[in-house]
């Protein structure tokens, strides 16, 4: 399938060269400084409320894996998904099969949900590799509502309507903890995602997305390199599913609906800014933030028509904020985050995206 | 007498499939005008119902001017798409515009239930009552149903017509297939954009005000969670860019979904009707790609 | 190199939070709470101060002050269930008629689950963990209800509410059911058929979960005894739509045409649905059982302006609201002093439950503490007139009688009427 007129990618072509300036002291004890406090009011905000604050922030470390899963496709290697309810929903499925029918820990059920969710996303990956572009978008729709229709309706796997019991494990029972639990988990991720851009395999992606045929000419493996994108997209998606379970403390289909995950997760990725890792987990706390926030301030501000329907709000603003992102910003958060990450690093204050920074059009 | 398991799907298949083919259509045109696949389609099929439902229960108008209201939301919806929207992003790859059409379904289903509320929309048929007994099948078709097959068959004779006898469907035609030759000759683009993206969102608004009344309740979402993959699957079995391919690939998967619902036990198989819907789109796209009638890939 | 630095804090960062997390944990266990078990409520009587830090196992006093008791309802406000805002308005009709037990007064707090198990679960660990109740109780509903016991057994929280399966809630020791479960209601429900109805060529329709097993079981068995004919045994997804339904509909009229069917299913479903048959011109008659089911808005879109052909009735704790007056005319009273009008069917099922929470809450004494309630209520018989006595002797599945609830189109709007009332066989 030819794709025509695809246009010149926005943005500098040839970046200016700053010179590298190293910081003072001062400079780094700025620097450390705004670490410290950054820290610590996260630290105060989570040790301080009531612990339900804690489960909020955990639903928005989740959506921030699941993001990222969004990010490996569309950012790095130039895929797309819009069933990504089946993704992540199969893993939270798999990890409580694990955990309430088989009666396996916790941690078998985390690397359960992984293997069945890389599995499902090779598979989708073959597909990629025969269907392009608008095309295979369609199909990946349509494997979404496979998901949420049929796997998932199967009560022998997932309990139809009852839904799975999936427990949380000893020590992380606690919403705190279990806080904690995510938190490590997503350290462990943005480290993979951190050696996977910075390796061979970060350029080779990086050649696909922009073009699969001379990424061949280059002597990419497109075959290998297409799979292993989809194989850790279905990786991080397999364990956001599976803490996404064990928060809920049951896994019920409903949940996992085109509507409910695989929208709002793309749109967290875009508006967070594809590329920019530190951007789509922050934007996903935020995004998930609000809904705890906008009911309080609704309700203070005694507004209770926008206070009982705060997450729908919330919901519709998302999608305009998508709109606006792609036509307007097209790196989207990731300009104001990322200048704050070079700048930690020691380069002098900038704004801008930065290298790697080519908006968010999608290029398959 | 023809057996149960093979008479009830085909009524049911071609009165879903004509409600389908309706849908499919509107995503042809956009794709032939705009090289887009229109990801909020399904919710112009919503809207087209919900509309119907705020002129019928809430502000209790007379039914057909209820139907009115309903194919008007569809009608701006498409309209608005396309100015808000698609015009914007003009210039940028196509999967970037489907991303923003999703994002746009998004936006349009929680402002539904925001204005409707988080709760099933009574429909009710145009014409009441049991239907009547379809001959040699001895299954009942509700007068509903067969105003939806007796639409989609105007339909396609009135763009038929529009697109083989008219100005401006022949300037619709010559745009999607030579934009720079035919804004040369004095074509607007832009408006032709434009009026194939109301004309869509008019297609999709019909069908939701047919399909809804058939299962008389339907909730916010409803088009995106139940035409919208069968819609593309028609549409690419169709070959995309042929509206009589849409056309018969609509009537196809709504014949494939049916068959596969009634004679497949959700105990063996829960939602037969989705699995069937991605054998076909695969086997279509890897065997196929032009579809029936496409003439493009 | 420099990223690699700030890798490095980042993740520092992240794994130090992490760990004072876990650090607020240590302390909250070194506090005395063990976590977890199936024990009904840890032993520890660790009071309202240190809760802050005892997310789990909440103490065996929680939501026991001495002037009050905080008890926790969830219904379904919104999602496929009957969606009725009378269930918060009727949320504490009983206690406030009562004033006090035991010298206590009952505080209610209202979640909606949403018709969702894992909205239910969370509507209920917020009132466990944030409103501090001292026991939980299910409005309707059988996966929310199911998922809620099965939460509340685990932190040691008393549960109750209307009788639903029995599968993986007969072991849970905080659970008492308030009327009868879908299976004991299934024998009953194939003696109705036979001896009232007279019918033989039965249906029977559910959705699929794991919690209708037993009532379906418990059907079977009884359709066994009483020598009736299954002419259709369906399932279909809880959220089924569209084409779906429509092809349900069609299987169940297509072969041998039952002339009764047992529908177990969310009301949404179940008004869908029977749409979906009528349009089949499919004349059955609907019987089952059910909560929510056998309300009055269920009633009224049921019968939509007609009359149902075959005509519907569903076995329900409660009796129809016109004979509120007579069964206990306190309802009404009550209402009509806080809420002015009259009270529907939905606060009336509420009551009857409510009811028969504080003739446990009565017998569990002055000295309340979750363990005492759970042992108060054990073994004990329940008698209040507005619901079926319960007998908790033999099982938490106290549940001994049904009333019989039938469709009344002709009223002006749709309700359902009183067709016998506490049966206990038929």
């Amino acid at each position: 399938m030819a794709i025509d007129l695809e246009p010149a990618i926005a943005g500098d072509v040839f970046p200016e060269e700053h010179p590298r300036v190293a910081p003072t002291a001062l400079g780094w004890l700025g620097r450390a400084a705004f670490v410290v406090v950054v820290g610590a009011v996260s630290l105060y905000y989570v040790l301080h409320f009531e612990p339900a604050h804690s489960d909020v922030l955990a639903t928005g470390v989740i959506v921030g894996i699941g993001a990222l899963s969004l990010n490996v496709l569309v950012g790095y290697s130039g895929q797309i998904s819009l069933g990504h309810q089946a993704f992540i929903g199969i893993g939270a499925f798999t990890s409580a099969y694990v955990i309430s029918q088989s009666h396996q820990s916790f941690y078998a059920g985390l690397a359960a949900g992984a293997v069945v969710g890389i599995a499902q996303a090779v598979l989708l990956g073959l597909v990629a590799l025969r269907v392009r572009g608008l095309y295979f978008a369609l199909v990946t729709l349509v494997w979404g509502f496979v998901g949420e229709n049929s796997i998932f309706r199967l009560e022998s796997f997932t309990g139809g309507g009852a839904g799975q019991d999936a427990p949380r494990p000893g020590g992380f029972t606690t919403d705190r903890a279990y806080l904690g639990l995510c938190a490590i988990v997503l350290a462990v991720i943005l480290l993979i995602d951190w050696r996977l851009v910075a390796t061979k395999a970060g350029r080779a992606m990086q050649a696909l997305r922009e073009s699969p045929q001379v990424a061949a000419n280059y002597g990419v493996n497109v075959r290998a390199y297409t799979l292993l994108a989809f194989a850790v997209a279905g990786f991080y998606a397999g364990v956001a599913g599976a803490l996404f379970g064990s928060r809920r403390l049951n896994v019920v289909a409903e949940d996992f609906t085109f509507a409910q995950i695989a929208l709002p997760y793309l749109i967290v990725a875009i508006v967070g800014g594809l590329r920019r890792r530190g951007g789509i987990v922050v934007f996903a706390l935020l995004f998930v933030l609000a809904g705890d926030w906008l009911p309080e301030l609704a309700k203070n501000l005694g507004v209770t028509y926008i206070q009982e329907r705060a997450g729908l709000f919330i919901q519709a603003f998302t999608g305009v904020l998508a709109v606006l992102t792609l036509i307007f910003q097209p790196d989207g958060l990731g300009t104001v985050t990322a200048p704050i990450g070079r700048w930690l690093k020691g380069e002098p204050f900038r704004r801008g995206g930065g290298e790697g920074a080519e908006g968010v059009d999608v290029r398959p | 007498m023809l057996a149960f398991s093979v008479a009830q799907p085909l009524v049911l298949g071609i009165s879903n499939g004509a409600a389908i083919g309706l849908v499919a259509i509107g995503l042809v045109l956009i794709y032939k005008s705009s090289r887009v696949f229109n990801f909020v389609a399904g919710e112009f099929v919503t809207l087209g119902a919900f509309g119907t439902y705020v002129g019928d229960k809430v502000l209790k108008l007379p039914y057909p001017l209820a139907i009115a209201l309903g194919l008007l939301f569809g009608l701006m919806a498409g309209l608005v798409t396309e100015r808000l929207v698609i015009r914007p992003l003009a210039n940028r790859p196509r999967v970037t515009i489907l991303v923003a059409t999703a994002a746009l379904a998004s936006l349009l289903i929680p402002v539904e239930i925001i204005i409707g509320g988080a709760k099933f929309f009574g429909a009710r048929p145009i014409v009441g009552g049991l239907g009547f007994k379809v001959p040699v099948a001895d299954v009942y078709m509700s007068w509903q149903q067969l105003i939806i097959v007796c639409t989609l068959a105007a339909a396609g004779v009135g763009l038929a017509w529009f697109f083989g006898r008219t100005d401006l469907g022949l300037a619709v035609l010559a745009t999607s297939q030579e934009p720079t030759a035919s804004r040369l000759v004095g074509i607007r683009l832009n408006r032709i954009t434009l009026l194939t993206w109301g004309l869509a969102g008019l297609l999709g608004a019909v069908a939701g005000v047919l399909l809804a009344p058939v299962t008389s309740q339907f909730q916010a979402g409803y088009g995106t969670t139940t035409v919208l993959i069968a819609a593309f699957t028609a549409a690419v079995v169709g070959g995309m860019t042929s509206v009589p391919g849409a056309f018969v690939g609509g009537l196809l998967v709504g014949l494939v979904q049916a068959f596969a619902q009634i004679n497949i036990s959700s105990k063996t198989l829960p939602g037969a009707n989705s699995v069937a819907t991605l054998v076909m789109l695969l086997a279509v796209l890897l065997v196929r790609p032009t579809g029936l009638l496409g003439k493009e890939a | 190199m420099s990223r690699r630095i700030s890798t490095l804090v980042v993740l520092t960062l992240l794994v130090a939070a992490a760990c004072g997390q876990k650090d607020g944990v240590h302390v909250a266990t070194a506090g005395g709470a063990p976590s977890g078990g199936a024990a009904a409520g840890p032993a520890t009587t660790a009071g309202n101060t240190s809760v802050e830090t005892v997310p789990k196992g909440p103490g065996d006093t929680d939501g026991v002050t001495d002037t009050e008791i905080r008890i926790g309802v969830h219904a379904p406000l919104t999602g496929a269930g009957a969606n009725a805002p009378s269930f918060e308005q009727g949320k504490d009709l009983y206690f406030q008629s009562v004033g006090q037990i035991n010298g206590r007064t009952v505080k209610v707090f209202f979640e909606d689950d949403k018709y969702n198990p894992s909205s239910a679960v969370e509507a209920c660990k917020k009132m466990v963990e944030q409103d501090k109740v001292f026991l939980l109780v299910g409005g309707g509903g059988a996966d929310q209800i199911a998922a809620c016991a099965k939460y509340a057994n685990g932190v040691g929280v008393p549960y109750l509410a209307e009788g639903v399966g029995q599968a993986g809630l007969d072991k849970l020791r905080s659970y008492f059911a308030l009327s009868m479960t879908y299976q004991q209601q299934g024998v009953l429900l194939a003696q109705y058929i036979k001896n009232v109805v007279h019918g033989t060529k039965v249906a029977m329709v559910r959705a699929d979960t794991d919690n209708f097993v037993d009532a379906h079981t418990g059907f079977l068995a009884g359709v066994k005894t009483q020598k009736l004919d299954l002419v259709q045994d369906v399932t279909i997804p809880k959220d089924a739509a569209g084409a779906e339904l429509q092809s349900a509909a069609v299987k169940l009229c297509g072969g041998t045409k039952p002339e009764l069917v047992y529908p177990l299913m969310a009301p949404v479903l179940f008004l869908q649905f029977a749409a979906a048959v009528r349009s089949q011109n499919c004349t059955v008659r609907w019987a089952g059982v059910g909560v929510t089911i056998g309300l009055n808005i269920v009633a009224a879109a049921l019968c939509g302006g007609n009359a149902i052909p075959g005509g519907a009735s569903f076995f329900s704790p409660f009796t129809g609201i016109a004979d509120a007056d007579t069964v206990d005319p306190a309802y009404q009273q009550t209402w009509a002093k806080v809420n002015g009008g009259r009270g529907d069917d939905i606060a009336w099922g509420l009551w009857g439950a409510e009811k028969l929470l504080g003739a446990m809450l009565q017998a569990a004494g002055r000295d309340l503490t979750r363990q005492h309630f759970v042992n108060a209520v054990n073994g004990k018989t329940f008698s209040t007139k507005a619901y079926p006595d319960v007998d908790y002797s033999k099982s938490h599945f106290g549940g001994t009688g049904v009333q019989v609830l039938k469709a009344d189109c002709t009223k002006k709007p749709p309700e359902y009427v009183t067709e016998s009332s506490f049966k206990t066989s038929f």
